[in-house]
Parts: structure tokens; C-alpha cells; sequence
């Protein structure tokens, strides 16, 4: 059993994957959902603190790669990261091709083994696989939009995960060659570049402003399941990165005290901001439920950089939680778009009437990021958020995350479903989505509430005990009146004041800079490098080179011109006699064709003056 | 899209049912106000320090929705572009690998 219990459960999914090409449809459909759920039994039944599949190779590193640790914080990604692929791949059951498969697969592959990999140079590997898998996933739409938004995603990632690499590398050089991913080796008070470069890097992934714009570019871009996909894994990914590096170390845990590194709170109040007021002027559904997917992992990278034992335990429960509800509202619009074949509020509304059964789960989803009671988001993200005090009663995080909770509600929460399902009516009467779609979402609304209401169950799961007390009798009241706050601000601005009605446009971001940037670079490097070389080719080529030719060409005939001057003159010879001489000297001299004498002179000539130099010389 | 021949399902449209949600709607919007009333926090703390009868919460939701209206609202007329601005903008084609069969 003791090789079993050490095989990784990445490689589940990762060789699993290899095989999906081969198997016709009907079967293939049947495992791919298969190979995850094979992939969850084998998490949830390993045991904590085992770690296999040690390689020691190489030389410079102390300890040998470990492919395999498993505790808590791992196992709880572990867990929802399968329960994920699981319910996305009987959402995508309608899928006909094999290539997104194997893509998604892959992907869902690099996350389990990123999470569960125990040494840095490990998690770099599954992380770049990630980074490639998620580009063809991105590319499986097949649009230009597509190419375009896989590009750009690819090479951010590329940046992303070099600048990964560079941290991981000065920092197993600082630590002398310990590999291990613990948060001692993450030691912020030695203050070297390394664990500059490994946040970063690690940013990049978490979309982080201002290097989180290729989220809302990429995602609503793939292929519907794809941007099921992706919506779970990259974001969340990170944030466990974030929480294994900055949470508390063990002497910080025995002592009772925090990790975490404060400009991170910052980082993620600034997310948690970002997303929402992009998700207010956003008119695409898909593009709002990617801006909420930042304006969440803000929440979770809060809780990274507060980094009590508490915080981490909230941030992973709320990283599970929100699995579960993007990934319902992701299924809900996405089931719209597959349906109506648009995904505009300017063009849907009113589709209540023909998809009651999607529009309630769009509702469960919509509940439990807005953290309705009795809904996941209710026990998770109010740990953040009490965390996010550190003791106080105020202060700006705290603050700052109330309002982007108000946000959510706002827009994930309340415009969206509104201007899908109710709103105008455009007049589309699509059919209901197909049941397997719909059996995917009511799984994932089962959950969303399932945690919203065992919530001993879903904090058994977490790193740390968490005796947070969600259901107390005032947290309740409070969450709804900001619930009922924020409606009745949505309903004063969409009916008495009429401001909120979608308008067919995109708002600039940040990727602005590197999308109006790199053209400008170009053709500054264009016009720069290329105008040098033309100059050069004008100045050398075209000027001093045909100078120089016709300067040799015309030198010898010039020379005997000037020569033969005086000769002609002593004979006597008229002008146009010397001019036609002289003509005839210059043809000469083209063509290489002296008459002989007239060789033997100019050498004796020129030996003359060459004894005559030589004779001052010596003089 | 075809016509539907059964009756279609317009519940949400019906005149009679809005007005009885708006009602619901006001009435949880006052319910969550009187809740604050209740009085099984012992030791209440306002994170303003505000005195314990004011309904914080109720004010910061609204609050923060008329904040997120104005800044977003603003932002907007510097950021919002037309469509097309990244290029022409493409149907919402599908993925070619979906199968009709099922849909």
C-alpha cells in the first residue's frame, strides 16, 4: 500500500489525460469525468502529513524534489480542485472533440500536482504546465478574439513564471540550498530579492492589479467549458502559494502568532476594489463573473497577507466556497451563452420564461457570493473579513472589504441575474439548458448550501481549527441589512434613477498599456533600429561606397590626364584635340585598355617620381 | 426560435405579482432595520462607534452602493470605449465540437 499512498494524484489526471484521444465518444465522456472523480476518492482517503515520490535530482539542493506532501491546507485545495473537474466535466458531456479535453485535463493536472508538491523547484514545474495547458484551453475557442486573448494570456504567464523561476532560484541559493515550499524558507525579514520575485510571480497568477488584466481577457474568451476551466484553478492556484508562503510558520503557530507580510492586505483590498467597479461597467456576463473571480481572490490574498492561523483557515474556505459559486454562475451564463449564442446584457433579458430551472441556480450562485445566510459565502468570507481587523474595530482593510462585499452583491449578486433573466425582453425564447448542464449545476447549488449549512464540515477541512461563530444571532442581522443596504441601492439606481441600463461598450484596462504599448514599441523600434539602418545603407552603401567606386574608376585616367596635360600642350594640340585625348583616356582607363607604350611611359614616369622621392627622402 | 405552443410561463410579468414583491421587498428592507432591535448582542461595539440602536450595516450597504455608483460612474467616462475598440468584434461563435444531438 506504502507506494500507492505516495503516488502524487496529479498524475491521475496528467497521464490519465494521454488517453482521452484514443477512447470513442460515448466513452470518453464517461472518463473524463471518471479520471477526476477517481482523482478526488484517492485525495480524500489519503492520509495527512504523508510525502512520496522524493527525487533527489540535483546535486545543488539539500533535499530531494518531493512530488508528494499532503496536509491540510494541500488536501483542502486537493479535494475542491477534483470535486471541480469532477461536476465541470458532466457540465461539458456535450462536448464532441477530444483536444480541450486532454488540454483541461492537463491543466486540472498541473493545479493538483502544484498544490500537493512539497519543494519550490516542483511546484515551478506543474505551475508552467498550468501556463501551457490553460493557453490551449484559451486557444479551443477558435476565434481570432481567442488567438488574440491566448497570446497576450501565454505571455504574461511567461513573465509570470519567469519571474517564478528567478525567485525560486535566489531563494534556494539564500537558503542554501533547501528546496522545501515551507513558510520558513519564505522569510520575509531576510528581505532578499528572491521572495520579491516569487510574489510577483505568484501575483501575476492571482490577478493582481495591475498584471491581473489578461483574467477578464482570457476567460470569457475560451470555449465555454473551457472558461469553466479555467475560472477555478489559476486564481486559486496562487492564492494556496500565497497561503503555504506567508502563513505562520511553526514557531509563529506554537507562540500564537501571525505570518503574513502586510502589503499583500493591500494588494488584495485593492483586487477586491478593482473588480467591482469594472464589473459595474462591464456589459458582459462572462467579463462580470471574471471580475468578480479578482475581486474574490482579493478577499483570499487579505487573508494571505493578515496571516494568522485563522485567516489562512478563512481564505481557504472561502477559496473552496468560491470554487463552487464562479463555477455555478459560470455554468449559468455560460449555458445562456450556449443557448442564445450572445452574451450581452444589451442583447439578453427576459429569458426567465424559457430557462426558470438555469435562472434558479444562477440565484444560488448569485446568493452565495453575495454571502447570503445559509449559503457557503456566509461562513467563509466573514472570517476574511474579521480577520482583516486584526483586533481592531476599524480600520481600512476591514472597511475596504465591506464595500467590495457590497459590490459583489451588486453586481454578481443582483445586475446579473437581472439583466439576463429579467430586464428588457429581447424576445429570445431559447430552450431550457440540456440536462446535463443542469444536473452539473444543481450538484454545485447542493454544495454552495450544503457548506453554507454544515459548516462544522467545511471547517474540519481547513489548515487551522477555526472556532469562528458565523451563525451568531448578530452576524446575521448584520449581513442582512447590508444584503437588503445594497438591494435597495440597486433598485433606487435601476428604476427610480434609470442608471443603470447597459450600454454596448468595453472599458480600458490596465492591458492597455502592453496592448497599445508593445504596437508603439514596435514601430518605435521599427522606425528607430530600421531608420538607422536605412541611413546606413544611404550614408555607406549608397554615398561613401559610390564615391569611393567611382573615385578608383576615374583615378588612374585623372592622374594620366593631368600627366599627358603638359605633353599635349608641348605638341600643340587645340583644345577639343586635348578634349577628344582625354575622352579617349577616360574610356581607357574603364576598360583597362592602355596601349602599350603608353604603359611603359606611365611606369617610367612613375619610377622617376618614385627616385626623386626617395632621393628628398634620403636627403 | 420557434413559438412555444403551450402557454408561456410570464409569471415575473404579471402586474399583481411585481406589486406584491415590491411590498415583499420593502417589507425585509424595514424587517432588517427593526432586527437591529433585537438585543442579543451583549457587547455590542460599533466599528464607527456608533451607539448600538443604529442600523450600521443597512447604512453601509446603501452607502457603499452610491460610492461604487459615483466612482465607477466617473471612471466610466474615461474608460468606457466603443466595441469595436480592440478590433472588429466577432459573433459569439461556438466551439465547432458541440453536438447538436444533445441540444
Amino acid at each position: 500500500m506504502n507506494l500507492f499512498a505516495e503516488f502524487p494524484p496529479a498524475l491521475i489526471l496528467i497521464l490519465g489525460a494521454l488517453a482521452v484521444p484514443l477512447l470513442p465518444l460515448a466513452i470518453r465522456r464517461i472518463y473524463v469525468i471518471a479520471l477526476p472523480l477517481a482523482a478526488l476518492l484517492y485525495i480524500i482517503a489519503l492520509p495527512e502529513s504523508t510525502t512520496g515520490w522524493e527525487v533527489g535530482l540535483f546535486e545543488f539542493t539539500k533535499d530531494p524534489l518531493q512530488f508528494l506532501r499532503v496536509d491540510k491546507l494541500s488536501k483542502a485545495f486537493g479535494i475542491i480542485f477534483a470535486l471541480n473537474a469532477v461536476i465541470a466535466f458532466i457540465f461539458a458531456f456535450y462536448v464532441k472533440g477530444s483536444s480541450q479535453h486532454v488540454a483541461a485535463l492537463l491543466y486540472i493536472g498541473g493545479a493538483l500536482g502544484a498544490v500537493f508538491s512539497g519543494d519550490l523547484l516542483s511546484l515551478y514545474v506543474f505551475w508552467e504546465l498550468m501556463a501551457v495547458a490553460s493557453t490551449i484551453v484559451i486557444i479551443s475557442r477558435k476565434t481570432e478574439q481567442a488567438k488574440g486573448a491566448a497570446f497576450r494570456y501565454v505571455m504574461i504567464h511567461l513573465l509570470g513564471g519567469l519571474l517564478l523561476l528567478a525567485g525560486i532560484i535566489l531563494t534556494i541559493q539564500h537558503n542554501g540550498g533547501d528546496i522545501r515550499f515551507i513558510p520558513e524558507n519564505i522569510n520575509l525579514a531576510d528581505k532578499h530579492w528572491g521572495i520579491y520575485f516569487i510574489v510577483a510571480g505568484i501575483l501575476v497568477n492571482v490577478g493582481a492589479v495591475p498584471l491581473g488584466s489578461w483574467l477578464a481577457d482570457s476567460y470569457p474568451s475560451a470555449s465555454l467549458t473551457g472558461g469553466l476551466v479555467l475560472s477555478a484553478y489559476t486564481t486559486k492556484t496562487s492564492v494556496y502559494a500565497l497561503l503555504r508562503g506567508f502563513g505562520p510558520t511553526e514557531a509563529q503557530l506554537a507562540a500564537g502568532d501571525a505570518g503574513g507580510w502586510e502589503p499583500l492586505i493591500w494588494v488584495g483590498c485593492i483586487m477586491a476594489i478593482y473588480g467591482i467597479i469594472y464589473a459595474f461597467l462591464e456589459n458582459d456576463m462572462l467579463r462580470i463573473i471574471a471580475f468578480a473571480i479578482v475581486s474574490q481572490a482579493g478577499f483570499m490574498v487579505v487573508g494571505a497577507g493578515v496571516g494568522t492561523a485563522a485567516a489562512v483557515s478563512g481564505a481557504t474556505a472561502h477559496a473552496m466556497v468560491c470554487v463552487l459559486y464562479i463555477s455555478l454562475l459560470w455554468m449559468s451564463s455560460a449555458a445562456v451563452l450556449y443557448r442564445t449564442g450572445k452574451s450581452k446584457f444589451t442583447d439578453l433579458g427576459g429569458l426567465y420564461k424559457s430557462m426558470p430551472l438555469t435562472l434558479i441556480f444562477a440565484v444560488i450562485g448569485a446568493a452565495t457570493i453575495a454571502a447570503a445566510p445559509f449559503t457557503g459565502g456566509f461562513v467563509s468570507k466573514p472570517i476574511i473579513i474579521a480577520e482583516s481587523l486584526q483586533g481592531s474595530y476599524f480600520n481600512w482593510p476591514w472597511l475596504l472589504l465591506e464595500i467590495a462585499s457590497v459590490g459583489v452583491v451588486f453586481h454578481a449578486g443582483l445586475k446579473l441575474p437581472y439583466f439576463v433573466f429579467f430586464g428588457k425582453d429581447r424576445g429570445l425564447r431559447p430552450k431550457e439548458a440540456p440536462p446535463s448542464m443542469l444536473f452539473a449545476m444543481l450538484i454545485l447549488a447542493i454544495l454552495c448550501i450544503f457548506a453554507g449549512v454544515n459548516k462544522d464540515f467545511l471547517y474540519s477541512l481547513l489548515p487551522y481549527d477555526v472556532s469562528f461563530k458565523a451563525y451568531s444571532w448578530a452576524k446575521v442581522v448584520h449581513q442582512f441589512q447590508l444584503l437588503m443596504g445594497a438591494a435597495l441601492g440597486f433598485y433606487i439606481l435601476l428604476k427610480v434613477l434609470k442608471v443603470l441600463k447597459p450600454t454596448p461598450t468595453i472599458s480600458l484596462d490596465f492591458d492597455w498599456f502592453y496592448r497599445k504599448g508593445t504596437p508603439l514599441l514596435y514601430t518605435g523600434l521599427d522606425k528607430s533600429l530600421n531608420g538607422i539602418n536605412a541611413f546606413a545603407k544611404t550614408v555607406f552603401v549608397d554615398k561613401i561606397a559610390d564615391w569611393v567606386c567611382r573615385f578608383f574608376d576615374a583615378a588612374p585616367s585623372r592622374a594620366l590626364c593631368a600627366l599627358m596635360f603638359p605633353v599635349w600642350k608641348m605638341k600643340g594640340l587645340s583644345e577639343e584635340a586635348i578634349e577628344d585625348q582625354r575622352e579617349m583616356f577616360y574610356r581607357m582607363a574603364r576598360r583597362g585598355t592602355f596601349a602599350i607604350g603608353l604603359t611603359v611611359f606611365l611606369a617610367v614616369v612613375l619610377l622617376a617620381l618614385l627616385s626623386l622621392f626617395t632621393g628628398i627622402a634620403a636627403i | 426560435m420557434e413559438p412555444s405552443t403551450t402557454k408561456e410561463f410570464d409569471w415575473f410579468d404579471k402586474p399583481k405579482v411585481r406589486k406584491g414583491l415590491f411590498r415583499t421587498f420593502i417589507g425585509l428592507c424595514i424587517l432588517s432595520i427593526i432586527l437591529q432591535f433585537t438585543p442579543p448582542d451583549a457587547h455590542h461595539h460599533g466599528h464607527f462607534g456608533e451607539p448600538w440602536w443604529v442600523p450600521a450595516y443597512a447604512i453601509l450597504g446603501f452607502a457603499a452602493c452610491a460610492v461604487i455608483f459615483l466612482v465607477a460612474k466617473t471612471l466610466g467616462f474615461v474608460l468606457k470605449r466603443k466595441e469595436d475598440y480592440w478590433g472588429v468584434v466577432e459573433d459569439e461563435t461556438l466551439p465547432e465540437d458541440i453536438d447538436e444531438s444533445i441540444r
